[in-house]
């Protein structure tokens, strides 16, 4: 029975074009992909685990436009320093989808490199490889993966939307009435996933201004700015208004679900 | 060296893709489509003067007869296969085993191209001692080991020719 967590791939053969018919075959391990943006196409990576970063053939990857942030922005990799970042799931030999690795950094191959490894992409260490484990077997010209069960692919979606520890206690605490403090909550948890993250590049000291700014800039919906502003109002009267002033169940509701859109908008963003 | 694969597209690719590494990491060349750009020419064209620069043909059949250019009953794997005979290309056929995974939808419901497919079949399988493979691992090593054989007769009748 086969591990949902290891996979078998043959390694690929290569010749040496000057060798008598006498001489060895060599091998070399390969193992099928997909990039994130280019869904139809499969891959063949190289993997050397000497390599500390990934690379990827600039070409193919501005062909590809791989990195979806430049695809908005209208930017070429050219202009770009040296690495980019995207998904890369592993296929099994059958070539269904077997892991999904988020935002892997891929380095640009150099001129040196392409003609030594053929490969649109060679997969390295640092990013990769680190989080698998690889075992050659030579005689029977295997390589054996072994992987972790957080990276396994799964097709189907999760029922629920996952959404940070700071909001889903703020909602259990509207849900029992108490919207003041779960307003308060809603905002400090949604800016502290908006940190971690790494979505809206803010300094850990911004104030609320930036807060507000970034939210707005990552959402970029003018619709949405008002449901934003609102959001930021209730916060600003949980901490600083007086008991004459309560924030009402409506208002407290409307706050958690423009809180829960941002945080959809910017998981389909990353 | 220079090895020209001729195979159709859709089915193929993964296949195409892996003997392209193999092929290129042993110091040949591949030429494939997978390497046309753009160009103000006919795709056949384009094939067929990519085919007369190489030193070996590579031919992969699948389960699908692939399309033809425009007014041709023959599909672009069959003509450029053709054209390798008449310029006398040494041939290194490989054809899909009956007993690959193929996936749902890769074969031709339309009977005329399903006979084409077993006509050209027919006549790879007359003319060659051919080859056939399941995975893409073993379609790409059955290639290098042909291109070894091919050598090997190559070395031995300069050796022959030396000789005499």
């Amino acid at each position: 029975m086969t591990s949902k967590l290891s996979r078998n791939y043959e390694l690929l053969p290569t010749l040496d074009p000057n060798a008598t018919p006498l001489s060895p075959s060599a091998y070399f391990p390969a193992i099928p992909i997909q990039l994130v943006n280019t869904v139809s196409d499969v891959v063949f990576a190289t993997i050397d685990v000497s390599l500390q970063v990934s690379l990827v053939d600039r070409d193919f990857a501005e062909k590809m436009q791989l990195d979806s942030s430049l695809k908005d922005q209208n930017v070429k990799l050219s202009d770009q320093s040296g690495y980019m970042r995207t998904t890369i799931i592993v296929l099994e030999p059958s070539l269904q989808p077997w892991l999904k690795f988020p935002r892997v950094p891929l380095g640009f191959m150099s001129s040196a490199r392409k003609i030594q490894d053929p490969s649109k992409v060679v997969l390295g260490y640092k990013s990769f490889l680190a989080y698998l484990r690889l075992a050659i077997d030579f005689p029977k010209r295997t390589i054996t993966l072994t992987g972790q069960k957080r990276f396994l692919f799964s097709e189907t979606p999760p029922s629920k939307p996952l959404i940070p520890s700071g909001i889903a206690e703020a909602e259990d605490l509207i849900k029992v009435g108490s919207y003041t403090s779960g307003c308060a909550l809603l905002v400090a948890g949604l800016e502290q996933w908006l940190l971690q993250s790494e979505v809206t590049l803010l300094p850990s000291s911004a104030s609320a201004e930036d807060f507000q700014q970034g939210i707005r800039h990552l959402t970029g919906d003018l619709s949405f700015a008002h449901d934003i502003d609102e959001m930021y109002r209730l916060r600003n009267l949980a901490i600083h208004g007086t008991q004459s002033d309560p924030i009402t169940e409506v208002e407290a509701r409307a706050a958690l679900a423009t809180a829960k859109r941002i945080i959809r908008k910017a998981k389909r963003i990353d | 060296m220079r090895l020209f694969v001729s195979s159709t597209y859709r089915q193929l690719a993964s296949y195409r893709e892996v003997m392209r590494l193999a092929i290129e990491k042993s110091g040949y060349t591949f030429l494939g489509m997978e390497y046309f750009s753009a160009q103000d020419a006919p795709p056949l064209n384009v094939c067929l003067q990519e085919l007369e620069t190489a030193d070996v043909y590579v031919g992969v059949l699948g389960t699908l007869y692939g399309s033809s250019p425009p007014g041709e009953e023959l599909s672009y794997t069959e003509l450029e296969y053709r054209r390798a005979r008449e310029l006398t290309i040494p041939c290194i056929i490989l054809v899909i085993s009956e007993e690959a995974l193929i996936p749902v939808g890769s074969f031709d419901s339309d009977p005329n191209r399903n006979g084409k497919l077993h006509d050209f079949q027919t006549l790879v399988m007359a003319n060659h001692t051919i080859d056939r493979f399941c995975t893409e691992h073993e379609a790409a090593w059955k290639v290098l080991a042909a291109l070894r054989v091919q050598e090997t007769r190559r070395r031995e009748m300069a050796n022959h020719g030396a000789v005499l």
